[in-house]
């Protein structure tokens, strides 16, 4: 009977919690979604329904009739994809050689990692337009993935070292004995094993270059390569702040982060359960 | 690879020397991008550091340890340092105990988990730009949807959030919390993943609840794991500044001034990039002690 | 399960490739026209300044981004009147605009042309970021008063010229006539008092409504500047000393300005909200619903209040503002880090024209003989005219955006209640004078 009751206990704490947590995940973003469902006036008016007056979807129409707006789409996609991609390669090499290997010089260059998130911003600023200047990365793809990958690898890097100092070797040792060499070992063995921390760095890597906005403003302030967020900057002027159509966007930008973390929860959840530690 | 030495097998006198290399080779790309982007800022951070910088052609002018006075000797100085202590300390621990508290019921079994874990991630997603703007309209005293809601419920409750000095920074704090627990959360769930499930059900066959359990096996495993998570908020809180430049301006008088805000004024409103340059350099000096004191503690758990 | 993590690797590095490819594909050239690219035919000229394969020059202008209405027939326009010449318009949003432009300046990225707003002026010529006009503008005939004296006079330093206006919008008064009606006060006309304009604001702050807005924003310093320097001027004070070497707050004129402004705060004629307010992100959408009766107003909203009067069921008017208006406006300036500044002259030759920088439809112009002519010449924006002969710039020194700062913070603890309106005048004297010191 105790023990029942406790269960039933704890079900309604979890089920209460979670509908405070989730309100106050949901609400900042149900309060942007109807406004972007308001036409100017209602937007700012002194008796704010969450459900509009007059439901109207000329925000999000002028946002699709937008060319300049679909083109930052489209860039926004290509810099993230492709600077998740290269993030999760360079700092899955990066942490698994500081973690299974010793060599002179080890413990600075793992700590001066960190330096560029310690740095104030500020002071990258100006120095990262003149490197990319010089290596005419300024207004490119190419730069801007640079750049996300210096300023993700702080965590990247010390995450998935963390992860992958906590299997034990011995589990590699049984690859090396059947003779695999590193690059297979990390493949075959290690990677299934850090799979969740690996889906998380890649959704922190998708968010960095997603909503990344001082660092393309300044670097990519080419029409041809400004990324979204920079593009949503546009619906603030001197006249004040365009409601209606920077929430329509920015709600139709979220759209896809959102699949795609759907998606990868599976993997930080689901992993673990494939290729467990043996005794 | 001492283990492997230990264990004395054969393969693995071959496998040390060509360890070195191995080990180098995987860290060369990202050792590659940071000589590129990294050196550079770097070095002229420690030599603006130390002069003057006339634009704009970075002409410098030797002044010593006088950048660093001013950057500490401003009367400003200790109501910054509070600000930005309440402030980092204040939204780490609500967003690591909120960020817990949702990892936690991730793993939990619930209808709706699917819904849930969808929706506890919106924050995160929305872009920061219009994120700050639209908590700032949220807490409005005017036209705010927020004061709206509590003058049905009590007017008096409907107070100046972002305009009254002991209760500005409080306000930010929370919508920098709804920005950032989804992604401790997300880290955290990835942490609780590579707890091995057999430590938990030996626990609790040894009669442990859920508390002990939490306490003395789920905690100790993500201690690592936690701690950089910290150390890398702590950092993000000392440079952080965009959220309370939009919703405050470090306003009102300086009760949300904080440092990361003080440094972006300095450079790109005073153009003095040799106490904004300054201010770096003691952020990185206290990093580096900060390091040799984890280090060591940190070497040692590895033997 | 090898075989699917296999797969999976095999899979990444294979949309990895293919993604760089098309990246760098992407980054040199061919992309769909947005509407901001150059109007001509070449698609091939990239990001890379002045890619000028036959003998055309290119020159790059930034702007805000609510020019783009305009981008088009002025790429256009300009290629005709001046063969050999093209002109590539940037449009940058105003969030971070100065920081924009100053780290592309100071990367040697800059453009060619830089639209500034007044704002921005101090700072960055005394910083030897722009290069001085006084050259050109005796080569093409240009003299101050083709344009509008107080926005000509903020991009003056040091007896030397760095830029020219193109736009001047400084702040008229708007004012509700239903809210007067129902208050049975006559309508504003022509400068207000400080005092005269105290007893109208508190006689129309009933039932929950109030008789004017201030701004006291913390992260819009120039708003908050829009705001009160009419005030304190109108009393008399200024921030400075004539010789710009030491505060001048505590002077009786002062502290009168002060008082004009804090009172209006403290004895409740705005709403509580102004501390933290901009004019038009805040004050603008109350005064569109009848909550505030009056309000500084640029030319750039006035245009936008019909649709709301419409709804809303208010009639509307504008007059002078009490006191003196800030100077605001947005001028052209070479940065120091330009590349072509021939270049650069023919385009500021051109755009200045009262002919052509009349016929943009976006901006209230700068130069004086295009004030009365095409859109311009509308009535409504005589007011505005006439406005300028009441504006004042703020002071020309190198240390304003930490003067602005300093007086912005006191203003604040002075409408906080942290501070007495003379305590903080006494403090900003006070850092003001230890700044300059």
């Amino acid at each position: 009977m105790n023990r029942k009751t406790k269960r039933i206990l704890l079900r309604t704490v979890t089920y209460i919690l979670c509908i405070i947590i989730a309100a106050f995940a949901l609400l900042p973003f149900l309060w942007g979604l109807s406004t972007s469902l308001k036409d100017n006036v209602e937007v700012y008016s002194l008796n704010p329904t969450l459900i509009p007056k007059n439901i109207t979807f000329e925000n999000y129409k002028a946002v699709f009739h937008d060319t300049s707006m679909m083109h930052y789409f489209r860039n926004s996609v290509v810099i993230a994809l492709v600077s998740t991609l290269v993030t999760i390669f360079v700092s899955l090499f990066a942490a698994y050689g500081f973690s299974r290997y010793r060599f002179p010089g080890r413990a600075p260059l793992l700590t001066s990692i960190l330096f560029i998130r310690v740095l104030p911003r500020v002071c990258l600023l100006v120095p990262f337009y003149v490197i990319l200047a010089n290596m005419r990365l300024v207004n490119t793809i190419p730069g801007l993935v640079l750049v996300y990958l210096i300023v993700g690898m702080p965590l990247t890097v010390w995450l998935l070292k963390g992860y992958i100092d906590a299997i034990p070797i011995e589990v590699e040792e049984a690859a090396f004995v059947d003779g695999c060499g590193p690059l297979k070992s990390l493949f075959l063995v290690v990677v299934p094993m850090v799979a969740p921390a690996l889906a998380a760095v890649g959704m922190f890597a998708f968010i960095l270059a997603w909503n990344e906005f001082l660092f393309p403003l300044l670097l990519a302030s080419d029409e041809s390569s400004r990324t979204l967020s920079v593009g949503l900057a546009f619906y603030i002027d001197e006249t004040g702040i365009q409601w209606g159509q920077m929430m329509a966007a920015s709600i139709l930008m979220s759209l896809p982060a959102i699949c795609v973390f759907s998606y990868a929860q599976k993997y930080i959840i689901k992993g673990m359960s494939e290729g467990a530690v043996k005794g | 690879m001492y283990a492997l030495k230990k264990k004395g097998l054969r393969h693995a006198t071959k496998r040390e020397k060509r360890s070195w290399l191995f080990g180098i080779l995987f860290i060369l790309p990202s050792v590659a991008a940071l000589a590129c982007m990294v050196v550079y800022p770097l070095i002229l951070t420690f030599l603006y550091s130390v002069n003057k910088v006339l634009l704009p052609n970075f002409d410098l002018e030797f002044v010593g340890a006088s950048n660093f006075m001013k950057a500490l000797g401003s009367s400003q100085f200790p109501t910054v340092l509070k600000n930005t202590l309440i402030w980092t300390f204040g939204s780490l621990f609500l967003r690591f105990v909120l960020g817990f508290i949702c990892a936690m019921m991730m793993e939990t079994g619930f209808r709706g988990k699917t819904v849930f874990r969808v929706l506890t991630l919106l924050p995160w997603v929305m872009p920061s730009i219009v994120a700050s703007n639209l908590w700032r309209w949220i807490y409005n005293v005017d036209n705010g949807i927020l004061n709206y809601v509590l003058k049905q419920i009590n007017p008096s409750l409907a107070i100046n959030w972002l305009g009254n000095p002991s209760t500005a920074l409080v306000s930010v704090i929370m919508a920098y919390v709804w920005t950032g627990f989804p992604y401790i959360m997300l880290m955290l769930v990835a942490g609780l993943q590579g707890i091995p499930k057999e430590y938990t059900e030996a626990a609790q066959i040894d009669g442990a609840n859920s508390v002990q359990v939490f306490w003395h096996v789920t905690l100790p495993q993500l201690k690592s794991f936690i701690m950089i998570l910290t150390i890398l908020e702590i950092i993000s809180g000392f440079n952080s500044f965009d959220l309370i430049f939009t919703m405050t301006g470090g306003g009102p008088g300086v009760s949300t001034e904080i440092l990361g805000l003080n440094i972006y004024r300095t450079a790109f409103q005073n153009y003095d990039f040799g106490t904004a340059s300054a201010i770096g350099v003691i952020l990185l000096l206290i990093v580096l002690v900060a390091f040799l004191f984890y280090a060591p503690s940190n070497k040692k758990k590895q033997a | 399960m090898k075989n699917k993590w296999r797969k999976l690797v095999a899979l990444s590095l294979g949309i990895c490739m293919l993604a760089s490819l098309s990246a760098c594909g992407k980054s040199d050239s061919e992309e769909p026209k947005p509407q901001e690219a150059a109007g001509e035919e070449t698609p091939a000229e990239g990001s890379e300044t002045g890619a000028d394969s036959k003998e055309i020059t290119t020159v790059t202008l930034w702007l805000g981004s609510w020019w783009d209405g305009e981008v088009d027939w002025l790429c256009k326009q300009f290629a005709e009147d001046n063969p050999g010449y093209e002109l590539k318009i940037e449009l940058q949003p105003i969030a971070n605009y100065q920081d924009n432009a100053t780290s592309a300046i100071l990367g040697g990225q800059g453009p060619d042309v830089l639209a500034l707003d007044t704002l921005f002026l101090p700072s960055m010529m005394s910083q030897g970021l722009l290069l001085p006009l006084d050259d050109f503008m005796a080569e093409a005939g240009f003299t101050a008063d083709m344009f509008t004296k107080c926005v000509y006079d903020a991009g003056t330093n040091e007896g030397k010229q760095y830029a020219l206006p193109y736009r001047f919008t400084c702040s008229a008064l708007y004012y509700n006539k239903t809210m007067f009606d129902n208050a049975q006060i006559p309508y504003p006309d022509g400068r207000m008092e400080l005092d005269e304009f105290y007893d109208i604001c508190e006689k129309l702050t009933t039932d929950g409504k109030y008789g004017y807005g201030i701004a006291a924003s913390k992260n819009d310093l120039g708003n908050t500047m829009t705001s009160f320097a009419p005030f304190l001027w109108g009393a008399g004070g200024d921030f400075l000393t004539e010789d710009l070497s030491a505060g001048a707050m505590t002077t009786p004129e002062a502290l009168a300005g002060l008082h004009a402004w804090c009172d209006l705060y403290n004895d409740g004629l705005v709403p509580e909200g102004c501390i933290n307010y901009a004019i038009t992100a805040d004050l603008f959408p109350l005064a569109m619903n009848g909550e505030i009766a009056m309000l500084p107003m640029g030319d750039s909203n006035i245009v936008k209040i019909d649709e709301f009067a419409q709804q809303n069921n208010f009639e509307w008017g504008v007059t002078l503002h009490p006191g003196y208006a800030r100077a605001a406006g947005w001028s052209v300036t070479i940065p120091s880090s330009c590349k072509q500044v021939e270049a650069a002259e023919v385009f500021i030759k051109w755009f200045l024209q009262p002919e052509i920088i009349s016929q943009n439809n976006t901006v209230l112009p700068g130069v004086i003989a295009a004030q009365d002519m095409g859109k311009w010449a509308d009535p409504i924006y005589d007011i505005y005219i006439e406005q300028a002969e009441y504006a004042i710039h703020t002071p020309n020194t190198p240390a304003w955006s930490q003067i602005q700062l300093i007086v912005v913070e006191e203003l604040q603890n002075a409408l906080s209640k942290a501070a007495t309106v003379e305590e903080a005048a006494e403090n900003m004297n006070k850092r003001i004078d230890e700044l300059l010191k």
